[in-house]
C-alpha cells in the first residue's frame, strides 16, 4: 500500500531545485521576492538555506525601493507583466543615473519564462541587463492528502483568458510527482483543459523518462467546469467555511481582530484542535469551543493547586502544551466569531434558498429571493452573483428576460462596473442564456450547445444522484444538501457495484475518457484543473473513511466562490 | 491549376514587354499582343548571337566559371514537405522544452501556418504566442488577421496577449476584425470604468457599438448616472447609493422616487434603501409616511412591496419603537407568521391579541404573569381580560 513517507519528497525536491539555481550564481547576492510568493516559498525553504548560498538581503519587490545595488541581485518573480514592468523600471531607473555592471541582474520566474516576458525586456530596453532562470515548486502539501500548486490566478488565466501558458509547468509538476508515486494504470479524463495537460504529460513521459506503474490505482483528471456547484454553494464545514469567508491562502489564515492587530496562522504546522474540527460542522464547532475552553480553564486550574514537586514536572512537561493549546484554541474562537460575524446573518437565508434551487423548486420563487437578498443589502455582490451562477446551473439557464430581469436589478444595487462581468460569466457558461430567439435566426449550432449546456446539471443530479441524498456521508460538505461530484465519481469508480463496462458507458456519459479501466482500485489520485474547494477536500476525506481507500488530492490551486467570481472580474 | 499558372507566367511576361505604356489596362494587352510575338523576338535575339564567335573560344574556362555563379545549393533550396515538417516539428518541440529555437528561417506562409498548427497541437499557451507573435511582425495584417479568424485559440492567445499589455486600441481593433464585436464593446466598457476621469468617451463609443437594444439601455443609464455624479472618485457609485445619498441630504421621498424612476429602479430595491436609509437616520416617521397609507376608511394599508417579515426584523434591528413594529406587524394577514413575529420581537400587544382572538383565556394568564408589572403591555393584558365582550373558552 502507499507509503505516506513519499509526499516528503515534495517540498526536498522543490527545495533543491531552488537551491541549484542559486549554486549556479555563486558570490553574495541579494533576492528580491513578490510579496505574493513569500508564503509558498516557507513552505519549503527557509532563511537559513538561502544564506548558506551567499543570499545576503531579501527584499520585497516594490517600485518605491530600489534594491539593485553592485552586488548580484536576484529577482524572484512570479511571470506576469505587472510583476517584470516593476523590474524593468527598476533597472532603467538605474540605467538613467549611472551605469550598471555587467551580469549582476538574474531573473528566476515561477513557474517559467514567457514570450511575453521576454519581449518586454526586449522593449523595455533591458535584454541585455538581465539573465532569465525558470523555477516551479512542485505540489505543496496543504494538511491531511491535499497537494496544491498554488497557481496564482490560474482559474483566471486559463478559464476565463483561455490562455494555455500555464498548462505545461501543470504537466511537469504531475510528471515529478507520478516519478515519486508511480502511475495508475487507470486514468479517466475530462473536459478540454484536463485533456491538454494529459497529452502535455505523456510528452513528458516521452521526453524525459516513464515511470513505474501502479496497479490498484486510478488517475482521475478533471476540469474544474465539471462540477461548479461545489464551488458555488455555501460549504457547512469548518475548513471550508473559514476559506469561503476569511480566505485561507497556502495553508495561511489572516484574521483582523477587532483591536487592528492582524492574528496569523499556519493551518499545516501541527494543532490538535484545528485537526478535530476541521472537518466538523461549524454549527457544531461553536459548541465545541464551550467545552474545549472550559476543558483548559480546568487544566490550568488544576496547576495551581499543584504540591511544588508535582509543579516542576508541569512546568516543564505539560505547561508548553497547554499553552500552545490555549494559543491555538484563542486563534480559532476569534476565526469563528468573524465568520458567524460575516455570515451570521445571512447563512440561513443562502442555505435555504440554494437548497430550494438544487431541488429545482419553483423557479419565480428563486429569483425573487435572490432579489429580496440584494435589495436588503445581504451578502456581497460576489454572494448575489454566486447565487445568480447557481441559479442558471440548476434551473437550466436564464430565460432573455429573467436575465436581463436581474441585471439590471443587479447592476443598480451594486454598479454598473459589473455589467462587463455578467458578459464573461455568459462566456464562462457560468450564466446560460436559453435563447428563445434562436430558432428564428435558425443558428441551428447554437441551439444545439445550448440544449447541451441546458439539463446537463439536472441530468448529472439525476444521474449521480448527488442533490438529494443527505443520508451520503459526503453531503455532510454542504449540510446534508448535496453530494460534489467529483466524490461520487470516485465512488463509482471504487465501488464494484457496479460492472466494469456500466461504469465505462456511464462515464462516457459525461465525456470522459477512460484508459485501461481495471476494478480493484485502492487509491485515486485526482487532479483537479481550475482547482479544488475545502468542502471537495472534506467530502473526499469522509469517502476515504468509509469506503476504506486512499484518495490523493491534486489541484492547480485552491479555489472557492469567491474565487471564482472575482477571477471573472 | 496548372492552367491558371501558366496563364499567370504568360501574363507576367507580357507585362514585363510593355512596361513603355504602362497605363494600359491588362485585358487589352493580352488581346492585342498574339503569343506567336514572343518567338519572334527571342528568335532574332538568337540570329544575332549566331552570328559571332562562341564565348568559349574567347574566354578560357576559369574565367568563364568565374564570371558565371555556380547557384549554391543552400540558397533557394526546395524542401519537400515532410523535411519542413521535420524542422517545424523539432522547432517546436525547442520551443516547448525551454531549447533555444529560431524562427527566422521559417519565411515561406505554408511554413508560418505548419509552425501555427503544430504549436496549437502541443496545447502549450507559450508556444502558441511564440508563434503568433513571429507571425504578426513577419506578415502583413490581411493575412495575419485571416490566419487568426481561422484558428480561434491562437485568437484568444494573442487578445489576451494585447490585453497583459494593455493595448486597448489595437486590442479592440483585433475583435471587431474578428467579428467580436460585443467583446470589443466590452472590452471599452472596461477600460472605461477603469478610468472614471474620461470614460464619457469610451462609454458613447460602447453605446453606438452595442447591438442590442438592452445593452444599450444599460450604457445610457451608465452615461446618465456618471452625468450625476462628480466623479473625483474613483469608483462609479450605484443607483441604490445615489438614491440613498439623495435621501440623506433632502429626506424627502418624493425627490427620491422621481430619481429613481430615472433608472427604472425596482419598487422593490428603491423601498429597501429608503427604509434602510431611515433606519441609519433613525428616522420612524418617515418609514411610517412610506408603508401605511390610509385608505378612505381611514384604516391602515400596506403600501409595500418588500416581504413584511424581512421589513420588520430589519426595524428592530435597527431599534425602532415596539409601537412602530406593532403597527406594522399588525398588517400581515398570515396570523401564524404574525404571532411568530411578534414572539421574536416582543411584541406583546399582538400576543395578547392572538390569545384573545382564539379565546384562550388560561393561555392569556399564563402570558400575563410573565410581563413585568406596572409596563403598558401588562395593563393591555389586563384590560383584554377584564373585557365584557369577549366569550372565554376557557
Amino acid at each position: 500500500m502507499f507509503d505516506k513517507k513519499l509526499l516528503n519528497a515534495f517540498p526536498q525536491i522543490s527545495h533543491t531545485n531552488l537551491i541549484n539555481i542559486l549554486k549556479d550564481l555563486p558570490g553574495p547576492k541579494d533576492l528580491v521576492v513578490e510579496h505574493l510568493l513569500f508564503k509558498p516559498l516557507e513552505i519549503f525553504i527557509d532563511m537559513k538555506s538561502l544564506r548558506l548560498y551567499g543570499v545576503d538581503k531579501v527584499y520585497k519587490l516594490q517600485e518605491s525601493i530600489n534594491p539593485i545595488t553592485n552586488q548580484q541581485c536576484i529577482f524572484l518573480v512570479s511571470s506576469n507583466l505587472a510583476a517584470t514592468k516593476i523590474i524593468c523600471d527598476l533597472i532603467n531607473s538605474c540605467l538613467s543615473i549611472s551605469s550598471l555592471a555587467k551580469d549582476i541582474i538574474k531573473v528566476i520566474l515561477v513557474p517559467r519564462s514567457l514570450i511575453a516576458i521576454e519581449k518586454q525586456f526586449e522593449e523595455e530596453g533591458v535584454f541585455g541587463y538581465v539573465e532569465i532562470f525558470e523555477f516551479q515548486w512542485d505540489f505543496l502539501h496543504l494538511g491531511d492528502s491535499l497537494l496544491s500548486l498554488e497557481l496564482i490566478d490560474f482559474y483566471k488565466n486559463v478559464f476565463v483568458n483561455e490562455n494555455q501558458s500555464l498548462l505545461l509547468p501543470v504537466a511537469k509538476a504531475l510528471w515529478t510527482a507520478f516519478m515519486v508515486l508511480g502511475f495508475p494504470k487507470t486514468v479517466c479524463i475530462n473536459g478540454k483543459f484536463s485533456t491538454a495537460v494529459y497529452k502535455l504529460l505523456n510528452r513528458y513521459f516521452k521526453e524525459k523518462g516513464k515511470p513505474k506503474i501502479n496497479n490498484e490505482s486510478c488517475f482521475c483528471i478533471l476540469d474544474r467546469d465539471f462540477d461548479y456547484a461545489s464551488v458555488l454553494l455555501t460549504p457547512c464545514t469548518y475548513a471550508s467555511l473559514l476559506d469561503q469567508v476569511v480566505g485561507i491562502q497556502n495553508g495561511i489564515v489572516e484574521i483582523k481582530k477587532n483591536d487592528g492587530t492582524i492574528s496569523i496562522k499556519n493551518l499545516c504546522n501541527p494543532d490538535e484542535t484545528y485537526e478535530y474540527v476541521k472537518y466538523k460542522q461549524f454549527g457544531d464547532v461553536l459548541n465545541y469551543w464551550k467545552s474545549k475552553s472550559k476543558e483548559l480553564q480546568d487544566k490550568l486550574e488544576k496547576s495551581k493547586k499543584l504540591q511544588l514537586d508535582e509543579m516542576k514536572q508541569y512546568v516543564t512537561q505539560e505547561l508548553q502544551n497547554v499553552l500552545i493549546a490555549k494559543k491555538n484554541l484563542t486563534f480559532h474562537i476569534d476565526a469563528s466569531e468573524l465568520v458567524s460575524k460575516v455570515i451570521g446573518d445571512t447563512f440561513i437565508d443562502y442555505i435555504t434558498i440554494e437548497k430550494n434551487m438544487l431541488e429545482n423548486r419553483n423557479r419565480k420563487e428563486n429569483l425573487n429571493s435572490i432579489e429580496d437578498l440584494m435589495a436588503f443589502g445581504k451578502g456581497s455582490a460576489s454572494n448575489v452573483l454566486q447565487l445568480i451562477c447557481l441559479f442558471s446551473l440548476t434551473q437550466d439557464g436564464f430565460t432573455s428576460i429573467e436575465l436581463n430581469n436581474i441585471k439590471i436589478k443587479f447592476l443598480h444595487q451594486f454598479g454598473f462596473q459589473y455589467f462587463e462581468t455578467f458578459h464573461v460569466l455568459e462566456k464562462s457558461n457560468l450564466i446560460i442564456k436559453q435563447d428563445n430567439n434562436s430558432i428564428l435566426h435558425s443558428n441551428l449550432n447554437k441551439i444545439i450547445s445550448i440544449n447541451k449546456t441546458k439539463q446537463m446539471m439536472q441530468n448529472m443530479m439525476q444521474k449521480l444522484r448527488i442533490a438529494d441524498d443527505s443520508e451520503h456521508c459526503m453531503s455532510a460538505a454542504f449540510g446534508g444538501s448535496y453530494v460534489p461530484a467529483i466524490g461520487k465519481l470516485i465512488e463509482i469508480i471504487c465501488k464494484e457495484e457496479m460492472p466494469e463496462e456500466e461504469i465505462i458507458k456511464l462515464l462516457s456519459n459525461y465525456s470522459f475518457q477512460v484508459n485501461d479501466f481495471k476494478t480493484g482500485i485502492k487509491s485515486v489520485y485526482v487532479m483537479v484543473i481550475g482547482g479544488i474547494t475545502y468542502a471537495e477536500q472534506a467530502a473526499l476525506h469522509f469517502l476515504e473513511k468509509s469506503m476504506n481507500i486512499k484518495i490523493f488530492i491534486f489541484s492547480t490551486n485552491i479555489i472557492n466562490g469567491n474565487i471564482l467570481i472575482n477571477s471573472c472580474l | 491549376m496548372n492552367a491558371t499558372d501558366d496563364e499567370y507566367w504568360n501574363e507576367k511576361s507580357f507585362e514585363g514587354f510593355s512596361f513603355e505604356d504602362e497605363e494600359k489596362d491588362l485585358n487589352s494587352t493580352i488581346k492585342k499582343i498574339p503569343p506567336e510575338c514572343e518567338g519572334i523576338q527571342i528568335g532574332s535575339t538568337k540570329t544575332k548571337l549566331e552570328n559571332i564567335e562562341s564565348l568559349d573560344t574567347i574566354l578560357p574556362k576559369e574565367i568563364l566559371d568565374k564570371i558565371f555563379i555556380k547557384r549554391s545549393s543552400e540558397i533557394n533550396k526546395t524542401c519537400t514537405t515532410q523535411e519542413k515538417q521535420k524542422n517545424v516539428k523539432s522547432t517546436i518541440e525547442n520551443i516547448v522544452m525551454s531549447c533555444t529555437y529560431t524562427l527566422e528561417s521559417f519565411q515561406s506562409l505554408e511554413e508560418k501556418i505548419m509552425l501555427l498548427q503544430e504549436a496549437l497541437y502541443t496545447e502549450d499557451g507559450n508556444a502558441i504566442l511564440t508563434v503568433v507573435i513571429f507571425l504578426t511582425n513577419t506578415l502583413k495584417k490581411s493575412i495575419f488577421h485571416r490566419i487568426l479568424r481561422d484558428n480561434p485559440v491562437a485568437a484568444s492567445h494573442y487578445v489576451h496577449y494585447l490585453y497583459s499589455k494593455q493595448c486597448i486600441n489595437e486590442l479592440v481593433d483585433t475583435l471587431e476584425m474578428l467579428g467580436r464585436t460585443k467583446d470589443a464593446m466590452m472590452m471599452l466598457f472596461k477600460f472605461g470604468c477603469r478610468n472614471p476621469q474620461n470614460c464619457l468617451q469610451r462609454f458613447n463609443v460602447c453605446a453606438n457599438l452595442a447591438d442590442d437594444q438592452y445593452d444599450k439601455q444599460i450604457i445610457s443609464q451608465l452615461i446618465n448616472l456618471v452625468g450625476k455624479y462628480d466623479m473625483k472618485c474613483t469608483q462609479f457609485a450605484s443607483v441604490v447609493t445615489l438614491v440613498s445619498d439623495k435621501c440623506k441630504e433632502h429626506q424627502n421621498i418624493n425627490s427620491c422616487r422621481m430619481l429613481a424612476n430615472e433608472f427604472n429602479l425596482s419598487s422593490k430595491q428603491l423601498e429597501a434603501t429608503l427604509l434602510i436609509t431611515f433606519c441609519q437616520l433613525q428616522n420612524w416617521l418617515h418609514v411610517d409616511d412610506m408603508f401605511v397609507n390610509k385608505n378612505w376608511l381611514g384604516k391602515d394599508k400596506l403600501a409595500l412591496s418588500l416581504p413584511i417579515g424581512e421589513t420588520v426584523k430589519l426595524l428592530h434591528h435597527n431599534g425602532a419603537p415596539s409601537s412602530s413594529l406593532t403597527r406594522y406587524l399588525k398588517l400581515i394577514k398570515d396570523s401564524d407568521e404574525r404571532l411568530e413575529l411578534a414572539k421574536k420581537f416582543n411584541c406583546h400587544h399582538i400576543i395578547i391579541d392572538d390569545f384573545s382572538s382564539k379565546k384562550d383565556r388560561r393561555g392569556l394568564l399564563v402570558y400575563k404573569s410573565m410581563l413585568q408589572k406596572q409596563t403598558e403591555s401588562y395593563f393591555y393584558a389586563d384590560t383584554i381580560l377584564k373585557s365584557p365582550n369577549i366569550k372565554w373558552k376557557n
